[in-house]
């Protein structure tokens, strides 16, 4: 599939991906991204007409664990790695600014 | 032997111009078991607790797990003494180590060229006696590369084969850990500890690991040779094809026989691999937030501002490539033929693999089409670098166990590395035939 | 304003009883110091994968069972991803293409047949506590057990919609999938609504009202919004696509501040988590430990006990409460529809007035139940009854079985021989000669009024039917 990249839709992914872009970025970006599109157009040779996804290489089912709990964390181990914390929570800039 | 003053001499001596080690840190486990006294290294990707682990990159700065990864239980138990945690292309998004937010790891055997990688400070700090094996992450080659550029064996074990449990996630449905070392029979010392089911990996798989039976005589061994992987191979190098066909030679004269098979899909193994693996790692890498731990931006006014700015001052070049490709790749409008498309082609490529199993017993290729570059000279390139794990990619789309064996040197005296895959869950013939070919070229038969 | 119709279809998102979180071990609890349950997983450190509760797929099997769903023998996890403070991954584990269950259906009272669409398992995320010093993040709530329920648009009303929560709850608690708790929030339910011209074979344009904690704010908010959109049609406007919350102070849906990107989930199936395959074998085993359900139950509580719909939803509709009278009325079918009217006129109305709830009924039905048994025979007058369970009820310093024993034996006996009553009687006809002779003339309603007063003088212990009886023997000679 051919695809026009252009710097609304690198914005747009960008956006989905939590990555800041500015607009000086955005044209190197698109050409990368379309250098790395071009090199994956190869796939279009392929017939994959009735292929199913494979997405786990050997298709073994899950073997769910008993509910039985386990130790976890304490508090100061589950805040120990937190950039900011607050009366035992993580913190983080109002959500809405 | 490698022993435990020797590596700690060794790093002394030699790390501070090899750049193999992110962290130096002894720690012992059980006194005795299989690998008691035997320091080993630690790809910097895989938790040991209370010793830093950064994956390579700036936004775990200063992350310290609280908990071992199984991997390391399991060498703490069996006796290992672990000496450090090694460096890596960011991620393991790499191919030479370069790419690690730190520094590069410089290639033992010619400090002017890369280690390959992205398992590249594992691998080095073997290759100068600074660890007597280590521990390699591989996701489309990043234990096998290295061990070829090296000079050393490493294994990517079959996918499930040992626990993901405790390591960063790069890519979850490729990614495997494995051994590094000098010899095969010391990778296959190091991949019995670690391999085996973990009730803590959902996609750990519960099959029996059967013990290798060291053999000289190869009779009757069939031995796949995919014309894809070698004489039809692009941008093979030629010293790296006439010393394939010397390996060739040298099993048919223990007894082997030579296969010919095709892998059809090799020349889209690539694109697969990577929409795939980047699909994946865009979802592996969001909890790189700034918020639980890592690396935050300064001072955010808005949550947005956190969580952008965190990601795009920590994380590397290429890791931001990556993501962008596979977030575009699982976006909406874009996902069938980009994600979906490759999930299928992922299928057409393993189902090569399972004809040619119809055939032949392990299928022989070269672990690079190259030998190792001099550093600097695909860093603006990737697209180039990607290139370079034609062969690498193919196994772990398949979730096959893979070996790289060294197979001595080239004109330049660099070293070249051959790479056998197995049957699913069968890394005992691998290791077997792996251990037959480098004892043949063991005496630097070039 | 009668020229359109509501079209509802519900989410429902129900918390399983299950001891752990769905994908580790950590304890599922509600409140608690923040932070103190989690572990790698559920804070989703780097390196931490999930392993699937067992138990979480017993009890999303067993709704899919109660709910008439056919059950997946393969379903499929995915992530879905987006930032947010309380979601630790950057996505959350849920089920997209393949749920656990689909194509179900729900009985309603007035005997519709709506439709469920899918079940599908997922984690839940964390808590934020917005504050003045930024947003405070609690994962303890991380990777709770749910299921979501949704169902399709075939709801035609507020009543009918809050018919379908309480159906589904009714199953998913008699199950013993979810302890159906909406103000705690282990039951939340969201609604699609919109209206279209009645006779109108297309939907109109959907709105989603989210913040609906008990079955009163679904009712209501539900109507809210059907008025709202019938407004804004019938004034030349069009309803807007958007999620709304209700406000329960101000009894109005609100329009969430709406996100500037439109979302993209990306959804696709989680590596980490291979297909989950059920065995047939075992899915029949869960088929063959079904209880019975409550649309069975009320149907049995109609034919076989004669109680009437409403008597019997409203006892059905508490599963303990109706296991608990089950076990009571085992062997006295007689005595079951009194008994079952007892609990909801008498026995609720001191529930309006003290603090006790349903669940603590359930170890005191034995004792309600022979109480019940005294009344109707006559060994308790209303009177009597009235004071035993005020008094019962009101002690909230021991188990109400243990306080209503005690208000038993104060209540004494009924005087019902009349050897002790008509001392009392004779009085009665002594002191109001003028209606003793209207009565005569063929006034026969004033019994009420003899009794009544008898009943004043003996403070209410008395049975008033002996009463009744010596009345007629004195005066109908």
């Amino acid at each position: 599939m051919a695809v026009q990249i252009d710097g609304a839709l690198v914005q747009q992914v960008a956006k989905l991906a939590k990555l800041s872009l500015t607009d000086a970025d955005l044209p190197a970006v698109a050409r990368d991204l379309e250098r790395v599109l071009a090199l994956v157009g190869v796939l279009d040779e392929v017939d994959v007409t009735g292929v199913t996804p494979l997405v786990h290489p050997h298709e073994l089912g899950l073997r769910p664990r008993a509910d039985e709990v386990q130790p976890g964390f304490t508090q100061d181990q589950a805040l120990a790695n937190a950039p900011a914390r607050e009366a035992g929570h993580f913190l983080t800039p109002r959500v809405i600014g | 032997m490698t022993t435990l003053a020797a590596a700690e001499a060794q790093i002394a001596a030699r790390d501070a111009e090899i750049g193999a080690f992110l962290h130096v840190e002894t720690l012992r486990g059980s006194t005795d078991g299989p690998l008691a006294g035997l320091p080993i290294a630690v790809k910097d990707n895989i938790a040991v607790a209370g010793q830093p682990m950064t994956a390579g990159s700036r936004i775990l700065r200063g992350y310290v797990p609280v908990r071992h990864a199984t991997v390391v239980d399991r060498l703490l138990a069996a006796g290992a003494v672990l000496v450090g945690k090694t460096n890596l292309d960011e991620f393991g998004m790499g191919s030479s180590t370069e790419l690690s937010a730190f520094k590069p790891t410089r290639n033992p055997l010619d400090v002017t060229r890369v280690p390959g990688g992205s398992s590249g400070g594992s691998a080095a700090a073997v290759a100068a006696g600074m660890a007597w094996a280590s521990l390699g992450t591989d996701t489309g080659g990043s234990i096998r590369q290295p061990a070829a550029f090296c000079g050393l064996a490493g294994l990517k074990p079959t996918y499930g084969r040992v626990s993901r449990s405790g390591v960063v996630a790069y890519a979850s449905s490729l990614d495997q850990v494995g051994p590094l070392a000098k010899t095969v029979r010391e990778v296959a010392q190091v991949y019995a500890v670690i391999a085996g089911h973990d009730p803590h990996d959902s996609t750990s798989a519960d099959q029996p690991v059967s013990a290798v039976a060291w053999r000289d005589d190869l009779a009757g061994l069939r031995i796949g040779v995919a014309r894809e992987h070698l004489d039809a191979a692009e941008g093979l190098d030629p010293d790296v094809q006439a010393r394939m066909h010397d390996v060739l030679r040298a099993l048919q004269d223990r007894g082997a026989i030579l296969v010919p098979v095709s892998l059809p899909h090799t020349r889209h193994g690539i694109a697969a691999y990577y929409l795939v693996a980047t699909a994946e790692a865009s979802a592996n890498l969001s909890r790189y937030d700034g918020l639980r731990y890592g690396q935050r931006a300064e001072n955010p006014q808005t949550l947005e501002a956190l969580y952008t700015q965190s990601r795009a001052q920590s994380l590397g070049q290429e890791v931001q490539r990556r993501i962008l490709l596979g977030t575009f790749a699982l976006s909406a409008g874009y996902q069938d033929a980009f994600y979906q498309k490759a999930c299928r082609v992922r299928r057409k490529i393993a189902d090569d693999f399972h004809a040619a199993w119809q055939t032949c017993d392990l299928l022989l290729s070269p672990t690079s089409p190259v030998p190792p570059w001099p550093l600097g000279q695909m860093t603006d390139d990737p697209l180039a670098m990607y290139l370079m794990d034609a062969f690498t990619v193919g196994p772990s789309l398949a979730g096959l166990p893979a070996l790289s064996v060294p197979v001595g040197v080239d004109r330049q005296q660099l070293p070249i590395g051959a790479q056998l895959v197995g049957r699913p869950f069968d890394e005992a013939t691998i290791l077997a035939v792996g251990d037959v070919v480098q004892r043949a070229f063991a005496t630097g038969a070039a | 304003m009668s020229a359109f119709e509501p079209v509802i279809g519900l989410e429902v998102h129900a918390q399983l009883m299950t001891r752990t979180k769905i994908f580790c071990g950590c304890a599922v609890s509600v409140g608690g110091e923040p932070n103190t349950r989690t572990c790698p997983v559920c804070l989703g450190m780097p390196g931490a994968l999930p392993v699937l509760n067992a138990e979480v797929v017993r009890l999303a099997v067993r709704a899919g069972l109660g709910t008439g769903c056919a059950i997946q023998t393969t379903s499929v996890f995915a992530r879905k991803n987006y930032f947010y403070p309380d979601l630790p991954k950057g996505y959350q584990i849920t089920q997209a293409d393949l749920p656990i269950c689909l194509d179900g259906q729900l009985l309603l009272d007035d005997g519709k047949v709506a439709r469920i669409q899918r079940i599908h398992l997922e984690e839940d995320a964390g808590k934020s506590i917005h504050g003045a010093t930024g947003t405070r993040v609690d994962l303890n709530r991380a990777g709770t057990p749910l299921v979501e329920i949704v169902g399709h648009p075939d709801l035609r009303s507020a009543d009918e919609a809050v018919a379908y929560l309480r159906a589904l709850r009714g199953i998913l608690v008699t199950l013993g999938v979810c302890d159906g708790n909406m103000e705690e929030g282990s039951l939340r339910c969201d609604a699609n609504v919109s209206v279209r011209p009645i006779g109108s074979a297309v939907f109109g344009t959907r709105v989603e009202i989210k913040n609906m904690n008990s079955f009163r704010s679904v009712r209501d908010a539900i109507m809210f919004e059907v008025e709202r959109q019938v407004g804004l049609i019938t004034d030349g406007d069009r309803v807007r696509q958007e999620t709304r919350l209700w406000n329960v102070d101000l009894a109005r849906t609100e329009s969430m501040r709406s996100k500037e990107e439109a979302a993209d989930y990306r959804y696709f199936p989680d590596p980490d988590l291979p297909p989950l395959h059920l065995d047939p074998a075992w899915l029949d085993a869960q088929r063959a430990d079904l209880p019975e359900l409550p649309a069975a139950r009320k149907a049995r509580y109609e034919r076989d006990l004669g109680l009437d719909l409403r008597t019997a939803t409203w006892l059905t509709d508490e599963p303990p409460r109706a296991d608990a009278f089950d076990q009571s009325v085992a062997g006295m079918p007689d005595l079951a529809a009194p008994f079952a009217v007892f609990l909801m006129t008498q026995v609720q109305a001191q529930l309006q007035r003290v603090e006790r709830t349903w669940p603590e009924l359930v170890d005191a039905m034995p004792v309600l139940l022979r109480i019940c048994g005294k009344w109707r025979g006559g060994q308790l007058s209303n009177k009597m009854l009235a004071d035993l369970l005020q008094t019962g009820f009101a002690d909230l310093t021991q188990p109400l079985a243990t306080a209503l024993t005690g208000a038993e034996s104060q209540a004494g006996a009924v005087l019902s021989d009349d050897a002790a009553l008509e001392p009392v009687v004779d009085a009665i006809l002594a002191q109001f000669p003028g209606e003793v002779a209207k009565y005569r003339a063929g006034q026969k309603q004033l019994t009420g009024f003899f009794v009544g007063q008898a009943m004043r003088q003996l403070a209410g212990k008395a049975d008033a039917k002996v009463i009744t009886a010596l009345l007629a023997r004195k005066l109908d000679v």
